[in-house]
């Protein structure tokens, strides 16, 4: 496998999908296994931000908006 | 007595069958999340509420259509990104002042300036917001709506081999923007080009 290959696969590894052979690329090159691991660092720290919360009449607005009609 | 729905698909056949109940339960899942992808788009409070109202107008309108053997959610949040190019598309149509539209770019609404955003989670963040439309809506879409490639080339209504070129490519763009930035943060190796 290739190292543009195999980092075409890093999602398929990040989630724990059928990415072995990606998995073991990232495993014996040094280049990829430096890509990856920033890759899960991005990644955990992004999913970690919190969420834009909605107004809180937001819920109430699509119900009306859905059944008053 | 309000019945009891246990998986997505119930809950779609059953709304697509008329049942308000299910329907209820459909926006109570979703609508918080819709709402977050549409403000990360927008860049604006109002107009991702708009958004989110007008995306579950529409999935009601047309969830007899919806194909229930596929899931529910890159449909939702496909109709949400429609919605969210009309509203931008609206915005710009109504001449409004550059000031008020200028959010697409940058935004005087920017989430990142909450306090509870780690200094690090707003230099990532900053720098997504920087990526080209098209780029930054699929690392949204995988890196804080959390779906998996399949799920991206769903919403996006792009081949899956496209989706990976393209998060490859605004990986590579993202390298350059968080190199300086993430400098010296534990965990981050900050040398700039992807192996080839």
């Amino acid at each position: 496998m290739t190292c543009r290959r195999a980092q075409h696969e890093f999602d398929a590894v990040l989630d724990g999908r059928n990415a072995a052979e990606a998995w073991r690329h990232i495993q014996s090159c040094a280049e990829c296994r430096r890509q990856f691991s920033n890759l899960d660092y991005l990644h955990k720290a992004a999913a970690k931000t919190p969420k834009p919360l909605p107004p809180s009449n937001l819920r109430e607005r699509i119900a009306r908006s859905i059944f008053s009609i | 007595m309000k019945s009891a729905f246990h998986s997505e698909s119930e809950i779609v056949e059953r709304a697509a069958a008329g049942s308000r109940d299910a329907f209820d339960k459909l926006v109570d899942r979703f609508y918080q999340g819709v709402y977050a992808h549409a403000y990360r788009i927008l860049r604006n409070r109002d107009d991702a509420a708009d958004a989110t109202q007008m995306t579950f107008v529409k999935v009601h309108r047309s969830i007899k259509e919806f194909d229930r053997a596929r899931p529910l959610k890159p449909w939702l949040y496909r109709i949400c990104g429609n919605v969210c190019i009309d509203i931008a598309r609206s915005r710009h149509r109504s001449h409004e002042e550059l000031e008020k539209h200028a959010y697409m770019l940058e935004s005087d609404d920017r989430p990142e300036d909450a306090a509870e955003y780690s200094e690090l989670q707003r230099k990532i963040y900053r720098a997504i917001m920087n990526l080209p439309d098209r780029y930054r809506r699929i690392i949204i879409l995988r890196h804080y709506d959390l779906m998996d490639v399949e799920e991206i080339a769903q919403t996006v209504g792009t081949p899956e081999g496209t989706i990976k070129s393209w998060l490859f490519r605004a990986r590579v763009l993202l390298k350059k923007e968080l190199a300086a930035a993430l400098l010296g943060q534990d965990g981050f190796s900050p040398q700039l080009e992807p192996a080839v």
